[in-house]
């Protein structure tokens, strides 16, 4: 039975209550590193069971409302988490495409082809009343599995192709994806790595620690000395949480400060982020809650300093937003891309219906 | 580092910048003046963009200023101006004029002073965290700079005892100081 701080688990998802309730959980309560390639496999797990239930004559519409249904229930659980919405809108533009092709025996390419002219015709409403078989659907999520799976590998396998021998790389907090794509670069170059330590979190000293063991020259700095020392950098590369329709980011706080350095010394901003991290979503209010989210001061301020005090606001915001004219370039598992070109994979990945779950 | 949102005489709400971790200076800042029965609001500095867009001036004190116009400031000085400077909020330095050097500086390499490495490693609360065996390991070396030099570009105005001057007066002001020492 449910525990009573559980969700209500909407009746067309009751038979993944129990996976349901699990990813809820972990989604409200998480500790803020974990990354979000597991969000976005748990909740693929989770949408593979859905699917694998499903009975032989069930119609595509109510699978694909069901997983509408999914995303919305994992977004409210977890507003600033969008991990999870964006996987599932992926596969359902794979569905959508598969029952094209089921229905018509076309390629999905062929239908694709949007033009001027297509704007000025009727839309026509598809209704996706038959079915799909499930197996079809399973090894699409399968594939999906397997591409955020080496979604690290593959970025990191573009190293070479931004790293020189000599340069000094500045990143900032810690990111699995940065991590793996310095390592990578550095079997075959060698250059330093400077790390700014992200405080209140303190995320620069576990990558600088880990970086430095894998044998990269480290220097661990203050955020304080970003400005002062950007003038030698050559790159900055960081990781982000998600990449915005705008072809913004909403990265770690302290990131814009750190792009803005940049720009200053006109050095370039390069983003490791893989796919799942592209969101559909455009920035509205820095500090709205779909956007950021303020985490215990704690961290900044203790309890005892607070008491000292007479009545002082205490801000810990965890993200921060930077605006696409100060990235250069983004790396995703299939290749870089300027930020303007965002929106152009957007449309490839997601169907423009599922924008809005 | 004092940021005024409202730069009234009495009603002054301020957003208080901590640069210094690790000596966090901000906080005694916050104590000062939420004592005095100004209401303030207290963030890091990486939090900044965060707070900026409810201020209406920046005020900035500062270690010295040099003949080029550079100004010597606590690290993080030049991150705050830069902010600032981006989202068109005036940036006011607070500079006696005996801090004026008669020597001039480009960057924060040349001439600084580094803190000890064991104060960035630990976390404020004096624990260790993932760098307990930091000297261990050979790649690694701590920078805890000290001082940074902001760009004469980022500063709209300096406050000295003898009035508000740009940048670019430092050396009128230098000169005048030593031609009246001269003349003694």
């Amino acid at each position: 039975m449910c525990a009573e701080s559980n969700t209500i688990v909407p009746s067309c998802l009751e038979n993944i209550s129990d996976g349901l309730q699990d990813l809820i959980q972990k989604l409200k309560y998480k500790d803020r590193f974990k990354s979000s390639q597991v969000v976005a496999l748990d909740t693929l797990k989770l949408v593979r069971e859905l699917v694998g239930k499903k009975t032989k004559w069930e119609s595509t519409k109510d699978l694909l409302d069901k997983l509408r249904t999914l995303g919305r229930v994992l977004l409210e659980a977890q507003p600033s988490e969008t991990h999870t919405a964006n996987v599932i809108r992926r596969i359902l533009k794979l569905m959508k495409e598969e029952y094209q092709t089921i229905q018509k025996g076309t390629k999905p390419d062929e239908m694709e082809t949007f033009s001027l002219h297509s704007l000025s015709q009727p839309e026509v409403v598809e209704e996706y009343k038959m079915g799909i078989p499930a197996g079809i659907i399973i090894n699409q999520i399968q594939d999906l599995i397997d591409e955020i799976n080496d979604s690290t590998a593959n970025i990191a396998q573009q190293a070479f192709e931004h790293i020189h021998a000599g340069e000094i790389i500045m990143t900032l907090g810690y990111s699995k994806t940065v991590l793996a794509f310095l390592m990578k670069a550095s079997k075959k170059r060698h250059f330093q790595v400077m790390v700014a330590e992200c405080a209140p979190t303190y995320q620069g000293q576990e990558m600088a620690a880990k970086l430095a063991e894998a044998n990269i020259e480290t220097t661990l700095m203050t955020d304080s000395a970003i400005f002062a020392m950007m003038s030698r950098v050559n790159k900055v590369i960081i990781g982000t949480h998600t990449v915005l329709a705008d072809g913004g980011l909403k990265a770690l706080n302290g990131a814009h400060t750190l792009a803005m350095a940049a720009k200053f010394h006109s050095v370039p901003v390069i983003v490791c982020a893989a796919l799942h991290k592209l969101s559909p979503d455009y920035p509205c209010y820095y500090n709205h809650d779909s956007f950021n989210k303020c985490v215990s001061p704690m961290d900044i301020m203790s309890e005892g300093q607070h008491a000292r005090m007479n009545g002082v606001q205490v801000y810990n915001p965890v993200f921060d937003y930077v605006p696409p004219d100060l990235v250069q370039l983004y790396i995703n598992q299939k290749e870089g891309i300027a930020p303007f070109y965002v929106y152009r994979y957007l449309t490839e990945l997601y169907h423009q219906e599922d924008y809005l779950l | 580092m004092l940021f005024a949102r409202n730069p009234f005489f009495l009603f002054a709400i301020l957003n208080i910048f901590s640069l210094f971790r690790p000596d966090f200076r901000g906080l005694e800042c916050a104590r000062v003046f939420s004592n005095q029965g100004i209401s303030c609001s207290y963030q890091l500095l990486s939090a900044m963009t965060f707070a900026i867009k409810e201020c209406s001036l920046v005020l900035v004190s500062v270690e010295g200023i040099f003949s080029n116009g550079a100004v010597l400031g606590n690290v993080g000085t030049s991150m705050i101006c830069l902010v600032a400077k981006m989202y068109n909020v005036p940036i006011m330095v607070c500079c006696e004029s005996f801090k004026f050097i008669d020597r001039v500086q480009i960057d924060a390499f040349v001439y600084n002073e580094l803190g000890d490495s064991d104060e960035v490693s630990r976390l404020p609360d004096g624990r260790f965290g993932p760098l307990y065996k930091w000297k261990d390991i050979d790649a690694l070396r701590i920078l805890n700079l000290k001082y940074d030099i902001t760009p004469p570009e980022l500063i709209d105005v300096i406050v000295t005892e003898s009035g508000m001057i740009p940048c670019t007066s430092i050396p009128v002001i230098l000169r005048l100081q030593t031609s009246i020492e001269r003349f003694d």
